[in-house]
């Protein structure tokens, strides 16, 4: 490329803000006498119309092929400079801005150095324009299709408010019903409505959308391309029931003969059989044959007959499908929410608290389902050990969060639905007692504050103290409880025994199972705690830092419902504002390979924070998605043979550029 | 000559998202300072190559200041940590040779306005006080290889400053940035087949042969640590080590890394291949030896050809395909 020849240098004077400091006569004056500058001047306000003008007449006049204004920042008028350029049919890419104001007139005294450093500083960016290259704007098409990945709450939601606006959504779930882990909830804070009852209707619209198609039992196993323009290849795993054919009738669920299997969707609260559909108001409302428990997957008879197969037998429809192998499909997007929501952290970590070992100490969604009315107990609260009804809970907050031998971090939302527990346990047992150990309570939020006092007015008792141990005194005098709960009540300072039938652990949320492999396979990032983590923590708090991917629920961090689903909101407001335009148009200043430098070493790579960067498996060189570079730059600086480089900020530009800056000052004539 | 302080010329690298715009915030708020600094601004300190530091010493710059946004504040998440890394890296070499206490780096946020004047007063004062750097001439130009760009101006640098000493000194590894390195050879287990030295995208390994003995060599200089060689040895001979020596890497010499045993013709005398690789292959093809007619005598390839030739030429003989 041969460098231009044809440079316009347009010195403003701010007003008095840059011409009272800096002598900018001398300014236009040096500039004149440099190599490629055909022009310069001077003028008091470039960025007003009559200064815009004198740059676009001038780019015509004397056929300018870049220009450089010495003004202020460029993060204030480049833009107003570029689009003048523009529209004098110069490309914007060669316009350059001298700050000569911020970091010049305004931080220094007027006199010979002020001027001297406005004029380096011009220099400077005269040596980038005169090496910048031509640039257009990169445009990608927009395929309208969403990824919906989890089947919470959050996921619904998103899915749903994309497919209202006219978009296809598939949204994929893990298990074989959406719902997530709302549908296990059984009555949710402030306002105690049941979670059923608002969380159905959305698992129905989301079902019967005709422009969404629900992909249960699946995962997505790669994601392929850059934003817009996904392909995303969603494998799901054998069902051994044909869901076109099943009509859901039941029949199945009846006549299975395997028992007792501790069901998963009710946390080994209640039990399913090896066909099974997780609950009754499940979406689709399909059963799914566990092949771990199923006889027909068990060994054979002597004979080498299979045993059973009664469900196939009395299917009227013949769905059950004992060959079905499952299935990869690959569908096109051209976004994807990640909404892969929460698990709670294992109690059988927290062995002070009997986690794990003693059956009555269960954790916080045990409960609910206990709780639930459509639940394994139909809503009534019994021991696990041995059914008796429940007469006392002792509640520990806190359990595995805030707490660095587990997770550092607030799990946000146990304050609140450990007092909607203790409430709901007043409810059903009026004259029972609820005891409650925490170590600071955090009921922010509207109608919140409200809510634990009303928990408080009902007779549950709040001790504030972090839980010590849970003991089992199996020689508890009748009528007491037989898990004894210790902690050190620092309000009293006093130790605080009490005798309880029932332990609730408010264990941390944590990201769901399998997250960090699928971030990995995604390329989306992760914060040292594995949640998904944002672009900006303020400014772009649902989208990812790898463009295209949308975060929505507690796979993001602990949050509960509402909060849950505003952001499932933003999320998809996102996807619409993307797919709002057929095509997409991004920064063309992005990096490059020069291909015969390149060894394909790998190092870029490492630096490239969107994962832009590619080694192509047929050439062994690297490629750059263009999409998802952001033109940061830390991958050319990695690269040790010179082939990684910026468009408009290349290595010849800034050693150039250094040249200029640090150029001795020239005698003035 | 006046007894006012030196006024040094101090580079100062910025990223557009929070130094820059600190030294923005700086401007509105009409904070002064003094004139001896110009910004240069990239979009992430992460752009920073090493070698534009080196570029501004070689031109005269009495200080260089790396400046980004705060740890987790990167904009891209992680540019400003790279930029560290690499900073600290070159800071160590530059030490040794003799350049101390003018390279910086330094976490501004966007909103760090006071402490963008402050970084600078201090710094323009301390280097005013410190003198000129003792570097005045700059390279000419610069090799258009990267790796040689760096080693050329590292050398420059070497050769201009007084108190520096390259011997005996190297970076522990693991603040070693990327791509530099060395591949470390088993000379236990290297049969010395020479895949490294072909397959070395840098042509970084040497083989020689001479004297009954195949030397491999490598310059350390050359290593990008890209280890192809350590995936296309056959033997699981070598590993790539994050590795910088200074004397290495400045004095462009070959490293002896390996000296093998070479077998040589029976016929010619000339050197074959290592005892040690014609081992390896006879234990690989022993599975295949029905199809592989069995040779006890070591044969050079010219030499080998001309035995199996004549071997064809009887075994026609035998058959009457030729008289």
């Amino acid at each position: 490329m041969t460098p231009p020849a044809r440079i316009g240098v347009f010195v403003c004077h701010c007003g008095h803000n840059i011409a009272a400091t800096v002598d900018v006569e001398q300014v236009v004056a040096a500039a004149r006498r440099w190599e490629s500058v055909v022009y310069a001047d001077h003028y008091t306000y470039m960025c007003s119309d009559p200064g815009q003008r004198l740059i676009r007449d001038t780019i015509t006049e004397h056929a300018l092929d870049a220009v450089v204004v010495a003004s202020c920042s460029p993060r204030l008028h480049e833009k107003t400079f570029r689009r003048a350029a523009h529209a004098a049919g110069l490309n914007p890419y060669r316009v350059e801005m001298a700050n000569i104001r911020e970091h010049c007139s305004w931080i220094h005294n007027a006199g010979e150095q002020a001027t001297a450093k406005a004029v380096r500083i011009t220099r400077t960016m005269v040596e980038k324009a005169r090496l910048d290259r031509p640039l257009d704007d990169l445009v990608f098409d927009v395929t309208p299709a969403a990824v919906v990945i989890g089947a919470g709450i959050a996921g619904i939601q998103a899915a749903l408010d994309i497919a209202d606006a006219g978009h296809q959504v598939y949204l994929v779930e893990r298990s074989p019903s959406i719902g997530g882990n709302m549908a296990r909830l059984s009555e949710t804070f402030p306002t105690l409505d049941c979670a059923q009852c608002t969380l159905t209707p959305k698992m129905v619209e989301a079902g019967q959308h005709p422009k969404i198609e629900i992909i249960t039992c699946a995962e997505v196993e790669s994601i392929d391309g850059y934003v817009g323009n996904f392909a995303v290849r969603i494998k799901r795993r054998p069902r051994y029931v044909d869901w076109d054919l099943c009509t859901g009738c039941g029949d199945c669920l009846e006549k299975c003969p395997v028992k007792n299997i501790p069901s998963e969707f009710d946390v080994g609260i209640g039990t399913r059989k090896a066909i099974y559909t997780p609950f009754p108001q499940a979406v689709p409302n399909k059963p799914t044959i566990d092949p771990e428990t199923c006889i027909w997957f068990g060994p054979p008879t002597r004979s080498g007959k299979k045993r059973c197969g009664v469900c196939a037998k009395i299917c009227p429809t013949g769905a059950v499908r004992f060959d079905d192998t499952g299935e990869v499909r690959e569908v096109e997007a051209g976004a994807v929410v990640v909404a892969t929501g929460y698990r709670l952290y294992d109690k059988a970590r927290l062995p002070e608290y009997g986690g794990g070992r003693y059956p009555d100490v269960i954790d916080s969604l045990q409960l609910e389902r206990m709780l639930s009315a459509s639940g394994p107990t139909a809503g009534e609260l019994r021991r696990p050990s041995d059914g008796a009804p429940v007469r006392s809970v002792a509640f520990i907050q806190c359990a595995g969060s805030r707490d660095v031998n587990h997770n550092p971090y607030c799990s946000k939302v146990c304050c609140m639905y450990t007092a909607k527990h203790a409430l709901l346990f007043k409810h059903k047992v009026p004259e029972g007692k609820a005891y409650v150990f925490y170590i600071d309570l955090r009921h922010a939020g509207r109608d919140y504050e409200e809510f634990l006092v009303r928990a408080q007015d009902a007779g549950v008792v709040y001790i504030r103290g972090k839980g010590a141990s849970v003991a089992h005194d199996p020689d508890a005098a009748r009528g007491r409880g037989q898990l004894v709960v210790t902690a050190a009540n620092t309000l009293t300072q006093r130790l605080a025994e009490v005798q309880v039938d029932l332990v609730v652990l408010a264990t941390a949320m944590q990201p769901a199972e399998g997250v960090q492999e699928l971030a990995s396979r995604l390329k989306i990032g992760l914060t040292p705690d594995g949640f998904l983590s944002e672009a900006h923590i303020k400014l772009r708090p649902v989208e990812s830092m790898t463009a295209g991917f949308f975060l929505a629920g507690a796979g993001h961090g602990p949050r509960d419902i509402p909060e849950t689903v505003a952001q499932a909101g933003a999320a998809a407001s996102k996807v619409l504002m993307l797919f709002s335009h057929d095509q997409i148009y991004s920064d063309p200043t992005i990096a490059t390979v020069e291909d015969q430098d390149c060894i394909g070493c790998g190092h870029c790579l490492e630096a490239c924070p969107t994962q832009a960067r590619v080694i192509d498996e047929g050439t062994g060189k690297v490629r750059v998605t263009e999409a998802l570079c952001l033109g940061c730059g830390a991958c050319a600086p990695a690269c040790p043979t010179g082939a990684a480089d910026m468009l408009n900020f290349s290595d010849e530009q800034l050693l150039t550029m250094l040249r200029a800056a640090l150029e001795p000052p020239e005698a003035t004539p | 000559m006046t007894d006012r302080l030196y006024e040094p010329r101090i580079v100062v690298f910025a990223c557009n998202w929070c130094s820059y715009t600190a030294a923005d915030l700086a401007g509105t708020t009409r904070l002064k300072m003094p004139a001896c600094f110009t910004v240069v601004r990239v979009m992430c300190s992460g752009r920073v190559d090493p070698l534009y530091i080196l570029q501004a010493f070689a031109l005269g710059a009495d200080a260089v200041l790396v400046t980004g946004c705060h740890p987790g504040d990167c904009h891209y998440t992680s540019g400003n940590l790279h930029a560290r890394r690499r900073v600290d890296f070159l800071k160590q070499i530059l030490d040794r040779l003799g350049l101390t206490d003018r390279l910086e780096m330094h976490y501004v946020s966007a909103a760090e306005a006071t402490r963008f004047q402050q970084l600078l007063t201090t710094s323009a004062e301390r280097i005013a006080r410190l003198g000129p750097s003792p570097l005045r001439a700059s390279l000419a130009a610069l090799p258009p290889h990267k790796r040689d760009a760096f080693r050329a101006m590292l050398q420059h640098l070497a050769a201009q400053l007084p108190g520096g000493r390259t011997d005996g000194f190297t970076i522990p590894e693991e603040m070693v940035t990327e791509g530099f390195g060395e591949p470390e050879y088993d000379r236990e287990r290297c049969i010395g087949c020479g895949a490294c030295a072909a397959s070395c995208p840098e042509h970084n390994i040497e083989l020689t042969d001479g004297d009954g003995t195949r030397t491999i060599s490598q310059f350390h200089s050359r290593c990008v640590r890209c280890s192809t060689c350590e995936q296309v040895c056959p033997v699981e001979a070598l590993r790539v080590v994050a590795r910088f020596d200074l004397a290495a890497f400045l004095s462009d010499e070959r490293r002896p890394a390996v000296e093998l045993e070479l077998a040589t013709c029976a016929r010619c005398g000339k050197p074959v291949a290592p005892v040690r690789q014609l081992d390896h292959l006879k234990q690989t093809i022993e599975e295949i030896e029905e199809i592989v007619p069995r040779r006890d005598a070591v044969l050079c390839a010219a030499c080998h050809r001309q035995a199996h030739a004549a071997e064809m030429r009887q075994h026609m003989k035998t058959v009457n395909l030729v008289s």
